[in-house]
């Protein structure tokens, strides 16, 4: 009998954990998990071909002209504490406040937001491409992905904006995307020749530990060991109060290829919203 | 002999105590100088927002003034709440001046409903694009600006800051800026005109 409740107790447990998960799609701004790449698709509207086409893209917009574009879907936009439903405007800020999209420092982030429920879309630019990507000039690229998404053909709409996004920003940058004739990218080179630089080889490893140990040791047998534990704390503690850079791998997307994670861009709102 | 230490300790404890408030004060005094700068930063973000606004809104006139007929109170009504825009000199006045220009604008907004042909130019759905994206950035900075202005006050107020904020002249700020009144109640639609 025990034994049993016991066991019963962690799969009640274990179904509360995932349950939420499940039915909650991040309506709430604070709700929303990380970005896992470029193309958060929450509300479920993209087929995997898309995603994966949006991806290379970004990945190449990324890697070539150093602009993060990033394309979000949700099902609603639920009240946050606050208790009035968001406007996707101010769905928008929030969500670029938490992910900042974009690097640090140069602010060359957009934000691709579709919301079901209410129908709308809004297109946010960060700081560093306001300059290119004009309120006008959104909204022509809103509008041409309006009719798209108002027949629900969010495979063609989305794609239509974030290609036409890409375009301006691959034109400004002075870089050939290299799109085909139906304007997807190819597959992201990745950069496999600086990986052997990244990798380090055992004999190393080997190497390290063994100082290590033998640092650890001596610092014991000298009773210095709380040395150790001061550097510890103060890297910590510095990094804790660096602050404000955001999750994610920063500048370090770079060599490797794929998502990186956002850096620490900043919108002031700009950009332009529709309904379809 | 007994004496001596005791007014040594006496005087050790005053020098202690002496270091802990100054180096408070110290402290304190600096976090205000920089949060009060970053008030100023947010306002100075609105600033910009709200130049901006006030010179698309001759563009906004011509191109609506092309297609409709405006009456001339409408635009003189526009005209002065802009003018009041340009010559306002502190945020509040900035911030309260803005709104009126918003009152101004909405019976221009309101005409263009009734003409469709206005409604599908290229041309005018950019401006609007560019109004709209305005105006929501003036809305984001107004948070921003708000949240600066908070921060501000709460850590001015907070002891032992509140003392020291005191001696060094740093005032809670007033300008805590609520969205205008005007947005709370619907604007009236006179549909007669």
């Amino acid at each position: 009998m025990g034994p049993m409740l016991r066991g019963l107790r962690w799969v009640l447990f274990a179904i509360l954990l995932v349950v939420p998960a499940g039915v909650v799609r991040g309506v709430t701004v604070a709700a929303l998990p990380a970005p896992t790449g470029y193309v958060n698709d929450f509300a479920g509207v993209l087929s995997a071909e898309t995603r994966q086409n949006l991806e290379d893209l970004c990945t190449r917009v990324d890697q070539q002209a150093r602009a993060q574009i990033a394309v979000v879907t949700v099902k609603s936009m639920d009240p946050d504490k606050s208790g009035a439903a968001p406007s996707i405007e101010e769905f928008a800020t929030a969500l670029e406040d938490k992910w900042k999209v974009g690097k640090k420092g140069t602010d060359r982030g957009v934000l691709v937001i579709v919301s079901l429920n209410p129908r709308k879309y809004r297109i946010e630019v960060g700081y560093g491409l306001e300059g290119l990507l004009n309120d006008a000039k959104v909204g022509d690229i809103g509008r041409d992905m309006q009719p798209y998404l108002h027949t629900d053909d969010y495979n063609h709409g989305i794609p239509i904006a974030v290609r036409e996004l890409a375009q301006d920003i691959a034109a400004d940058a002075g870089v050939n995307l290299g799109l085909d004739a139906n304007g997807a990218a190819p597959a992201p080179q990745y950069h496999y020749e600086n990986q052997p630089q990244a990798q380090i080889s055992p004999i190393a490893v080997f190497v390290i530990a063994g100082i290590v140990v033998v640092v650890i040791g001596v610092l014991i047998r000298t009773g210095h060991i709380g040395l150790l534990f001061f550097l510890l704390f103060n890297l910590l503690g510095g990094g804790g109060r660096g602050g404000g850079g955001g999750f994610g791998g920063g500048g370090d997307g770079e060599g490797g290829g794929g998502f990186g994670g956002f850096g620490g861009g900043s919108s002031g709102g700009g950009g332009a919203s529709g309904d379809f | 002999m007994k004496a001596l230490w005791v007014v040594l300790g006496v005087l050790g404890l005053v020098v202690l105590v002496a270091l802990f408030a100054g180096g408070s004060y110290v402290s304190a005094r600096n976090q205000m100088v920089q949060k009060d700068q970053d008030v100023q930063n947010a306002f100075s973000n609105i600033d910009v927002d709200l130049q901006r606004r006030a010179d698309l809104i001759p563009n906004l006139v011509a191109t609506v003034k092309g297609y409709a007929n405006v009456e001339e109170t409408i635009l003189t009504n526009i005209a002065n709440a802009r003018a009041g825009l340009m010559t306002a000199q502190t945020p509040n006045e900035k911030l309260a001046a803005n709104d009126r220009l918003n009152v101004a604008l909405l019976p221009l907004m309101r005409m263009q409903e009734n003409y469709p042909q206005l409604k599908s130019n290229d041309q005018f759905m950019r401006l609007e694009d560019e109004l709209a994206g305005t105006e929501n950035r003036i809305a984001v900075a107004r948070t921003r600006y708000n949240a600066a202005i908070e921060d501000y006050n709460v850590f001015i107020q907070q002891f032992p800051n509140s003392i020291w904020a005191g001696i060094a002249g740093y005032h809670p700020k007033t300008g805590y800026y609520a969205a205008d009144t005007g947005s709370k109640n619907a604007p009236k639609v006179d549909f007669s005109k």
